[in-house]
């Protein structure tokens, strides 16, 4: 047929008289669009969820080697003096301590891929402990981290995010050639827990959070676990301020901040550092950590068509904000940063609905594309990538 | 002598849509791949990005990061939630439209 007949006859094609009713074509539409948008997209954004809860080895494998080429591309680096010097230095940081923890937690899970993943997660581990990674803590304490171990004050974020990194490491490899560097960190953190009035560590002076010391406790009880030194002196009063001090009694969520002068809380109660915090400690424990996960959950979070999401503050709550460096951008109060922590703790808590409601938000705004033998989320650069391994490979290592 | 009263602008910005032929199949189809492309372009040139660490920096690059990436999430959810939809009501508005005769 000449292609002029079949496009005159396709321009001719209508259906019968009836159909072209005002009440009949504009809801069908509606109806169209709505009822599409409410169904394929979470079937479609929610297809490698089964895949990630299954440990499906092609799908983290090809997630791992994203992971491995953001380790070794590393984080520009950026004069330490500007705002965005300091920050580009705690991105190094961060970034290297998810990706040890999710590349660690892929050679446990997968040891016949140890040779892959292992010498990457080391690497990460080495840039942690590299000058650059330790100068956003060093200028704002005026002392070197690992310099001072002997000395009083907390450092707890460096230390504890560090330390747990350590641990993992040992977990997987017995003869961890980190293991003295562990063991020292992890007797100053005991020290300096010992010493504090009101039990929680200062991350920068005069500035305490929570979420940094539960990197400090999951460490130290990863470490007794992996050890079997003895923490009973410290462990339990600092695991009962997760459960009772430092929580909010209204919602069940931490408080971002403490006052370290007098340890009442300094922040509102909120879900990032919550979220954060029941993933940090579950190395550790699982006990406390269920509950900080658990009141996220039934507090925080919600879906729409079936796209899970979690609000900063409780469901509920008068607080507003517009979000900051751990929050991420408030858009209608949902927490980007919450909303992939919780990813972690649906998962190590076998709450498999939540962690699929949560995989197609995180599908819909992270945009994983296949890049040859890699998998990466476009928009979460090395960051995100790093977090997405590690939230979606976490595992409970507490019995 | 009265005056005409004059047309509000929706009601000329409705006429003049009005008038217009209806689009075509391939214009419909066209407009969809536009659509899809600008998409696929715009995850290529992200991925080369470090976005999120940009969008979490405080400052006026962190405000720049967070435009780019609620224009590109504002494209993603077009693509991945109303697209197919759009694209199948089109059709069927264009299957259903009213014939010459009967207007």
């Amino acid at each position: 047929m000449p292609r002029h007949v079949f496009t005159r006859r396709l321009a001719a094609l209508r259906l019968p008289e009836n159909y072209s009713r005002w009440w009949v074509r504009w809801p069908v539409a509606t109806f169209l669009i709505l009822g599409l948008a409410m169904t394929l997209p979470r079937a479609w954004c929610g297809r490698d969820a089964a895949r990630w809860l299954a440990n499906d080895e092609a799908l983290v494998l090809a997630h791992a080697r994203t992971v491995v080429a953001g380790v070794e591309a590393g984080v520009p680096a950026e004069p330490l003096s500007g705002p965005a010097g300091f920050f580009q230095n705690e991105w190094l940081f961060g970034t290297s301590q998810m990706a040890a923890l999710g590349l660690l937690q892929v050679c446990i899970q997968h040891p016949g891929r140890r040779d892959e993943f292992l010498p990457a997660a080391e690497h990460a581990i080495d840039q942690m402990l590299s000058e650059r990674a330790r100068a956003f803590d060093a200028a704002r304490w005026r002392e070197d981290p690992l310099a001072s171990l002997d000395g009083p004050r907390g450092h707890a974020a460096y230390l504890g995010y560090l330390n747990l990194a350590l641990s993992l490491h040992r977990r997987a490899v017995p003869d961890s050639r980190f293991a003295d560097l562990n063991d020292r960190i992890s007797a100053a953190l005991v020290r300096r827990l010992e010493a504090s009035r009101h039990g929680i560590l200062e991350t920068y002076p005069l500035e305490a959070y929570p979420v940094d010391n539960a990197a400090v406790l999951g460490s130290l009880l990863l470490h007794a676990r992996i050890t079997g030194v003895d923490y009973s002196a410290v462990a339990p009063a600092a695991l009962a301020r997760f459960s009772i001090a430092w929580v909010d009694p209204r919602s069940g969520l931490l408080f971002q901040a403490i006052n370290p002068r007098d340890g009442k809380p300094a922040g509102a109660a909120r879900a990032s550092g919550t979220a954060l915090a029941a993933f940090l400690l579950s190395y550790g424990e699982r006990t406390v950590s269920g509950a900080l996960f658990a009141a996220v959950r039934d507090r925080c979070a919600d879906s729409f068509w079936g796209f899970g999401y979690l609000n900063e503050y409780h469901i509920g709550s008068a607080a507003t904000g517009v979000g900051d460096i751990a929050a991420g951008p408030l858009i209608f109060g949902v927490s980007p940063t919450a909303t992939g922590f919780a990813l972690g703790g649906a998962r190590l808590f076998d709450d498999r609905r939540r962690f699929v409601s949560l995989y197609r938000t995180a599908h819909l705004a992270g945009t994983p594309s296949k890049r040859g033998d890699r998998r990466v989320f476009v928009t979460g650069g090395p960051l995100g990538n790093a977090i997405m391994l590690a939230m979606c490979t976490a595992r409970l290592e507490a019995p | 002598m009265k005056t005409p009263a004059r047309k509000p602008w929706w009601q000329k910005a409705y006429e003049r849509r009005l008038a217009q032929p209806a689009p075509t199949l391939g214009r419909i189809a066209l407009e969809l791949a536009v659509v899809y492309a600008l998409h696929f372009a715009a995850s290529f040139a992200l991925a080369r990005l470090s976005l999120l660490e940009a969008v979490l920096t405080p400052g006026p690059g962190g405000r720049l990061a967070l435009v780019a990436a609620l224009g590109f999430f504002a494209l993603r959810l077009f693509v991945l939630l109303l697209a197919p939809g759009w694209f199948l009501a089109r059709l069927w508005l264009l299957l259903t439209r009213e014939r010459p005769e009967s207007r």
